[in-house]
């Protein structure tokens, strides 16, 4: 027992040490802090120089569809890429920071490993056993087998408690951060730069043949690939791709268009593999025409569209198989990447789940593409009409068929980048932009709604659908405000100023004003026939504020607006109540910016892991962001209450603003109900507001009972929606965790 | 000759006049190992703790007074007279044996379809049994199962034993008039039931039941007796495989009084909720699932462990100081193993060669270093998985109903109160409750020590009551004893989906793990379901039970007996540190 005792004597001598080596670390960890924010200042720094050289130039003026446009759009898309890549870059070297400041931690570690090692094991063995029993233990084995016998236990006792639970020392490695990196061979290593992506195959186990043997359904996946002078090379390429598939249920549909280069043929008369079925267009037809053909030779229970250039990762059955049998959907979609003519994998493109809005800006859903066969008799095939856009104009027609459509979150498809490939630059060719207009105004026409399809001013080959208000609905802007009359009176003129629909109100709901020159300010409002001033003195409520304000409204539409907003353009209520009339929508919000004009503060909410946070904040306004997000209409998770615009009667159905959060998140709390209720929320790029919120915030951060508020709420939003913690439909779990910028986790 | 199937027994069997049959251990089987148990119940019954004692003595005087009056045989009656218990009249207690073993008793079917089949013949069929017990007493049994009319020799009634000289087997031939070699006796004892009769003319055939395992009732506590005698009577209904019956016999009893006290503890502590952990909570759910269901606060059996709960509490911020978790008994696995065994798809064979960590590098301290910068390379990947583990855990609890408030108690086998922690590291972040960690045993550890001072843990078997060197025995056995409690599912390593307010748990085969464990498993839970049955329907009848620390000395008979051996079979039953590389024993760990 005395032993015993020593030992936990001892255990407290080792703690004891351990914090006094801790308060000596603080010192050199925040020398070493400072020089991390340092060299993270200079990274950032770069990053803006890149971003001003690439967006310097103003697009607008250039005509539509010239060759000019086309090759600086190529250039664009490009520069846009490296950038994204280097904001990438930045956050991995964000997050080697919490792995640089453990350094010193380890660097003492590795002095006095040596020290340890002794009685390492036997620390690991007393604390799985008694001291009794440990030393009863070596006295059996010592008089049972000797010396020898008992030096051979402790060896085979410390292998064993290795395999155990033998924690390494983690202070004497990684000194530095490592990344996984593939070369131009496709090579793989391990290295200290960082980089933002890297494709590894998926490799096949156990667990993946006995979940492929426990598919209830097996479905027959036709793969139609439409051929026209495709060379051995990119055949072989298609054809290797398929048939290294895992699962193994699936027939090759191989249609010519007539190609006139006779080595497709000849290719194609070497094919013996009975999966692969081959046809001929006696003439040619165009890749809608070859397609169509394909699909009505395809047998298949599912249709997997594949170009002739393409490849298909080996997993890519396996995963469509797997998601047929989790949600039975009639058409799927995966993320994709871009396969570079030296072999690299780069661009990935991780997509938000179903997103009926994004689909109406950009043809996001891309490769793979996956259809039920029995679907193809109410969709129809592709048309010819739409040819370059023919399988986005298909995906729309889908799209109004079934509401069944499941995103597979990985890289199932490596579209190959050769010149002239629309991989390399949507907008190479004129009739691709031509045919992207029209199936969207081909979409709204079926749809029944009334909208134009503009040009995206900063990126030519954009377009976004300007949905036209419907009827003469009356909107109700309310704003919530308390003693803050210049950012108010800024925000009521710059309504009455610029706001060129008429029919509207402004509720302001005062929260109990003592300020004279804001209680003027309101006196001054009464007058006015357009503005209802609500009284509410209570401690700060937004959401009691707001649901107060819409009691007294009388609008169709309701628009809640903080004061602290200033209006730049006169269609904004037009813009976005066209969007908050369709019945699929939820929250429209705009795209806020800080003052300056220059800088990002809202283009939408997403979910990170952390919590709820703004996308894109403090990016350049112009800049494209992640695939566009920062220029088009993409569907979001959330919108900020700064300015949310919603259907009174879709606001209703949902029950208002949460009253129990009264300060944080009862914005995307409202946002949360509406996605759980089925709508969709959007951000409408094509309105652009100030928001005088200042660009140094961050209080909250500082204040700790701000933060314990914050934290307080934070758990609130989660228990009342827990089917969102965690989780964000319009994010994508390949994207770093909290990262705002969609920095690749790679 | 042994009986495979009645007919052709009936059939050999023929030619004799008059079947004698042997009554204890042949035709009818108690359920308690050792007879002399029933004393102890009888003691429990009135609270009078050394009753099993007296009892004993009792009989031992009665035997005197037998010799020194001259006679062949006692009874129930000469016993009792030296039956002194203070504030309990000994007729209340004699009385109370008489039905106790009356109730006790379930007919051997292999011999009493027999018996029954030649009583319809028209056969003469008798009971010939050694026993203190009067001719009524048989009687009433027999009646009981709808037998009537049987004469029966009872040795205390005859004054003659089958066991001195045999000489009760001549008067049953002179009672029934029937010449001893027309008659064939059929019994389980060598002396009494096979060498006696033969010495007196009879025809004897040794019935001797074999069940797949044999238990010594001199070596077992009173809760294995009891599950070893209620496996005999089990027996006739249903052959039950090795597995199955050390499941029935040791694994039954400790079940149910871990349960026990699990149902004490939650109302001691006000829980509202209990939460029976995958796997090692599951026989015990089970058996509350069928019996308790009204007795326990709300209960389930929730699929987690510490490797779901550890992942999920590792994010983006503290994913480095998480690297030794990840690479906790790594060696000699695999580096794919590494990521296999948490739920991340492991990278192509050609990148893991690239790399220097291909299919026959093993993990060790030499390339401890490569493999932190692995890990950390894999982050990504490996956050996707916790965040997933993160968010599917909040939901799982969330729909059971967790929330501010709930006092929550989670039921394990053992032994460290590790998985405990791993769930309070996460479950804090999303709810104000109180956790009390309810174990079978609680190891004799500074580890355990150290998180007992911070957490809510209570253990059946502890220090305090089991002295620590049964602590640290039953510890160094807890492989073995853990595959008594376990659920014959793969390890829960993280959560897949949740839909229709379903869990659908990450699970682990392990590698290297033969199909024999599962089957191993799922037998050993049949035991154990089939003890359950048993014993409540005891309960029921008698009005007595076992305390649940009785109860768990089953668990000490196991891994005292050679018995434990059997679950060496069970190779790699930890998935964690499974490998295709190795095969780990219940020794091993």
């Amino acid at each position: 027992m005395n032993n015993s005792k020593d030992y936990d004597n001892k255990m407290n001598e080792k703690s004891e040490f351990a914090d006094f080596s801790e308060e000596k670390f603080k010192l050199i960890l925040e020398g070493l802090e400072k020089r991390i924010s340092n060299k993270l200042e200079n990274i950032e720094k770069k990053v803006d120089e890149i971003s001003d050289q690439i967006y310097i130039k103003d697009f607008s003026s250039i005509d539509d569809a010239s060759e000019k446009e086309v090759e600086l759009e190529t250039q664009l898309r490009y520069a846009n890429e490296t950038l994204h890549q280097y904001r990438s870059t930045l956050d991995q070297v964000y997050q080697s920071t919490s792995w640089k400041i453990t350094a010193p931690v380890r660097l003492l570690g590795a002095k006095t490993r040596k020290l340890k090692k002794f009685l390492q094991l036997f620390n690991q063995l007393r604390k799985k056993h008694s001291l009794i029993f440990l030393l009863k233990k070596s006295f059996q084995v010592l008089s049972q087998d000797g010396l020898q016998g008992f030096i051979n236990q402790l060896k085979q006792q410390n292998a064993i408690q290795a395999a155990q639970s033998g924690v390494p020392d983690s202070s004497s490695f990684l000194q530095e951060p490592a990344f996984i990196h593939r070369d131009k061979q496709g090579k793989f290593s391990l290295n200290s730069t960082p980089n933002s992506y890297v494709y590894i195959e998926p490799e096949r186990n156990e667990l993946i043949d006995a979940k492929m043997a426990g598919l209830k359904k097996k479905p027959l996946f036709s793969i139609v690939v439409p051929l026209y002078n495709t060379t051995q090379e990119l055949l072989d390429g298609v054809i290797t791709s398929v048939e290294g598939q895992w699962y193994s249920n699936w027939e090759l549909v191989l249609v010519d268009d007539c190609s006139p280069d006779p080595a497709t043929r000849k290719a194609l008369e070497k094919i013996t593999n009975p999966q692969i079925k081959i046809f001929y267009s006696e003439v040619n037809q165009g890749i809608s025409g070859a397609t169509n053909i394909g699909l009505q030779k395809a047998s298949g229970d599912f249709i997997v569209f594949m170009d002739h250039d393409d490849e298909i990762t080996a997993d890519c059955l396996y995963e469509l198989a797997l998601c047929i049998e989790r949600d039975d959907p009639d058409f799927v979609y995966s993320d994709e990447d871009k396969l570079t003519e030296d072999g690299s994998y780069i661009d990935p493109h991780f997509k938000p789940d179903w997103s009926p809005d994004t689909m109406m800006s950009t043809m996001f859903t891309g490769h793979v593409s996956c259809v039920r066969s029995a679907l193809l008799e109410k969709v129809g095939m592709l048309r010819p009409e739409f040819n370059g856009c023919q399988d986005w104009d298909f995906v729309l027609r889908v799209s109004e068929i079934t509401k069944k459509i499941s995103h597979i979150p990985k890289v199932l498809y490596h579209w190959r980048i050769i010149p002239g490939s629309t991989a390399a630059n949507i907008a190479a060719k004129s009739y691709v932009l031509e045919a992207s207009q029209n199936a969207r105004k081909d979409a709204l026409k079926r749809r029944g709604k009334r909208g134009s399809v503009e040009a995206v001013e900063q990126v030519p080959g954009y377009f976004r659908v300007n949905y036209h208000l419907e009827g003469s609905p009356k909107f109700s802007i309310i704003i919530p405000s308390r003693d803050n009359f210049s950012v108010l009176r800024k925000c009521v003129e710059s309504i009455f100023d610029k706001t060129e629909y008429k029919d509207y109100e402004i509720i302001l709901v005062d929260n109990g004003s003592r300020d004279k020159s804001t209680l003027d300010y309101i006196e001054s409002l009464k007058g006015n026939p357009r503005i209802s001033v609500v009284s509410h003195d209570i401690p700060f409520n937004y959401s009691e504020l707001n649901n107060v304000g819409v009691k007294k409204s009388q609008g169709d539409i309701l628009v809640f607006l903080n004061d602290d907003v200033e209006i730049l353009q006169g269609d904004w209520l037009n813009r976005m109540g066209g969007y908050a009339q369709l019945s699929h929508i939820g929250a429209v919000g705009a795209k806020l910016l800080y003052p300056g004009e220059t800088l990002v503060q809202h283009s939408g909410v997403i979910n990170l892991e952390n919590g709820p946070a703004h996308a894109l904040i403090r990016c350049e306004r112009n800049q494209p962001g992640y695939y566009m997000r920062n220029l088009i209409e993409y569907n979001y998770f959330a919108v900020t209450g700064a300015c949310l615009m919603i259907e009174r009667d879709k606001y209703c159905s949902v029950g208002g603003f949460e009253e129990r959060l009264p300060v944080a998140y009862n914005d995307v709390d409202l946002c949360a109900k509406l996605l759980k209720s089925g709508f969709y929320n959007v951000v409408c790029q094509g309105v652009r507001l100030i928001h005088h919120e200042s660009l140094s915030r961050g209080h909250d951060a500082i204040d700790p009972v701000k933060q314990n508020r914050l934290k307080k709420d934070l758990r609130l939003f989660y228990s009342l929606n827990p089917e969102f913690y965690q989780y964000d439909p319009f994010h994508n779990l390949n994207f770093q965790s909290n990262s705002v910028n969609f920095a690749l986790g790679y | 000759m042994k009986i495979q199937k009645s007919d052709l027994f009936l059939k050999e069997i023929a030619h004799f006049e008059l079947i004698s049959f042997d009554f204890f251990d042949t035709l009818f089987f108690r359920n308690t190992l050792d007879p002399e148990d029933v004393f102890f119940y009888i003691g429990e019954k009135f609270n009078i703790r050394n009753f099993p004692k007296i009892r004993k003595e009792a009989q031992t005087k009665a035997f005197q007074k037998m010799h020194v009056e001259g006679k062949k045989e006692i009874n129930i009656f000469g016993i009792y007279e030296f039956v002194d218990v203070d504030g309990v009249d000994s007729s209340v207690l004699m009385q109370e044996e008489y039905d106790f073993e009356k109730k006790i008793l379930l007919p051997n079917p292999e011999i009493f379809n027999i018996f029954i089949e030649l009583i319809k013949e028209g056969k003469k069929v008798v009971i010939t049994s050694d026993m203190y017990f009067p001719r009524a007493f048989f009687q009433e049994v027999l009646e009981n199962f709808g037998v009537k009319e049987v004469p029966i020799f009872s040795s205390a009634e005859m004054n003659a034993t089958k066991r001195d000289s045999g000489e009760i087997f001549a008067l049953v031939s002179k009672h029934m008039g029937v010449e001893p070699k027309k008659i064939l006796h059929i019994g389980d004892n060598e002396t009494a039931d096979v060498k006696r009769p033969r010495q007196k003319g009879l025809s004897a055939y040794h019935y001797k039941f074999e069940p797949p395992v044999a238990f010594d009732k001199k070596k077992v506590s009173i809760a294995t007796s009891l599950a070893a005698g209620m496996l005999l009577q089990h027996a006739g209904h249903e052959q039950l495989d090795v597995s199955e019956t050390l499941g029935f016999v040791y694994g039954g009893p400790a079940n149910v009084g871990f349960l026990d006290w699990v149902k004490a503890q939650a109302h001691k502590d006000g829980i509202d909720k209990v939460l029976f952990l995958s796997r090692d909570g599951f026989s015990v759910e089970q058996i509350a699932h069928v019996y308790y269901q009204e007795e326990l606060p709300d209960f389930l059996y929730f699929y987690g462990s510490r490797t779901a709960f550890a992942l999920a509490a590792i994010t983006e911020e503290n994913f480095v100081q998480n690297i030794p978790f990840l690479l906790s008994g790594a060696d000699g696995l695999n580096p794919s193993e590494v990521l296999e065994r948490i739920g991340v798809e492991p990278l192509s064979a050609e990148a893991m060669e690239d790399i220097g960590l291909g299919a026959s590098v093993r993990v060790n301290k030499a390339n401890y270093q490569t493999m932190y910068e692995f890990l950390y390379a894999c982050r990504w990947r490996i956050l996707r998985v916790c965040q997933r583990n993160r968010k599917l855990l909040f939901r799982y609890m969330n729909a059971i109903g967790v929330k501010d408030g709930s006092r929550i108690a989670i039921v394990d086998v053992g032994w460290s109160g590790t998985t405990q922690e791993a769930l309070e590291k996460v479950i804090h972040d999303w709810f104000d409750v109180e956790v009390f960690g309810y174990y079978f045993c609680l190891a004799n550890t500074p580890e355990r020590l150290q998180r007992e001072r911070k957490l809510h843990m209570r253990a059946l078997v502890n220090a305090k009551n089991a002295g620590p060197e049964k602590i640290d025995f039953i510890y160094e056995n807890r492989v073995t004893i853990e595959q008594f409690f376990s659920a014959p599912h793969n390890t829960v390593i993280g959560y897949e989906r949740f839909d229709n307010n379903t869990i659908t748990p990450l699970l682990d085969a392990g590698r290297g793990v033969h199909d024999q464990n599962a089957d191993i498993g799922r037998n050993l839970q049949n035991g154990i379901k089939h003890f359950a049955d048993f014993y409540f329907e005891f309960v029921r009848q008698h009005q007595v039970r076992l305390s649940p620390e009785a109860m768990a000395a089953s668990m000490t008979d196991l891994i005292s007996s050679p018995h434990a051996r059997w679950l060496d079979k069970v190779k790699n039953f930890d998935a964690w540190g499974s490998s295709v590389n190795h095969q780990l024993g219940a020794k091993d760990y």
